[in-house]
């Protein structure tokens, strides 16, 4: 019963900041509710018993990627910002999808009741040996054996990523030399 | 318990939806941004949601590795946005169509 007002809750509270972000028109209410999303998408990882996802959503997404959105948003200058025009075919698109996630919502709804599986207990099946775990410890035995390979690969991208981040931020010149910074005045 | 796979799919579905209206009627580049982490963050709700009901693993890795991505793309994407700032003055999707005509 607790479960069912939190997920409700939750889930209201996550849709709620998620139009707010995309109705807004400052850049830096629109961060915040960012972040409003995801500390309550975190909250349903909580309620889907996956604490270590919960914890890795809000150190990572509320703590490192919504910083790096304030930051950016307070580093360029938002000041003059013009209303909204919709253009002809972006309204088009946005009708048709719209129509089509509608398509969506009906049929799961309409089939809902229908061989849905009801949430097992955890640790019910001693035979599934990767049944669902709440322990950092069966992520990382997952991701040392199974995963080893995606693991690697990404800390390849995590490490391109921070090369190209490095290189898109210096200051180039007409020949491709790096600038030297501008004299203190 | 009375909540079922639906019900998250279901938000999952509304948060993804959202932001792709978004990535639609925008022109900030930093909203449109933040609307692509929006779409990732309900990608990773329904994966959780069909990795507890199934009793798999499999789905939570995957939310562990769309996570990491996200966060390599935000920080690619705001030096690029960075960039296109410093050399246009502007943040609106409008002002950055030097590749048409």
């Amino acid at each position: 019963m607790v479960n069912d007002i939190l997920f409700y809750l939750l889930s209201a509270v996550a849709v709620g900041a998620a139009l707010a972000l995309v109705c807004v028109r400052n850049p830096l209410t629109s961060a915040m509710c960012l972040l409003l999303t995801i500390v309550s998408a975190a909250g349903l990882f909580g309620l889907l018993d996956a604490w270590f996802l919960a914890i890795v959503q809000i150190l990572v997404y509320a703590g490192a990627v919504v910083v790096l959105f304030l930051f950016v948003t307070m580093m360029v200058d938002t000041d003059d910002m013009p209303r909204i025009k919709v253009s002809w075919a972006g309204g088009v698109a946005a009708v048709i999808s719209f129509l089509l996630v509608g398509t969506i919502f009906v049929s799961v709804i309409i089939h809902a009741g229908q061989s849905v599986p009801a949430l097992p207990e955890l640790g019910s099946n001693p035979e599934n040996t990767l049944a669902f775990g709440q322990t950092v410890k069966s992520y990382g035995q997952l991701l040392f054996t199974k995963y080893m390979l995606a693991f690697q690969l990404t800390g390849v991208l995590l490490l391109m990523a921070m090369l190209g981040v490095i290189v898109l931020s210096k200051r180039m010149n007409a020949e491709g030399r790096v600038e030297p910074s501008a004299p203190k005045k | 318990m009375s909540i079922g796979l639906n019900h998250f799919l279901i938000v999952a579905a509304l948060l993804f939806s959202i932001g792709f209206f978004g990535m639609l009627l925008r022109r900030n580049v930093l909203v449109l941004l933040m609307c692509v982490e929006l779409m990732l963050n309900a990608s990773t709700v329904a994966l959780v949601a069909f990795s507890r009901y199934t009793d798999q693993m499999d789905g939570a890795m995957f939310v562990f590795f769309i996570i990491t991505v996200a966060a390599a793309e935000v920080a690619v994407g705001l030096a690029i946005i960075v960039s296109l700032y410093r050399r246009k003055q502007s943040l609106m999707a409008e002002d950055y169509a030097t590749l048409k005509n």
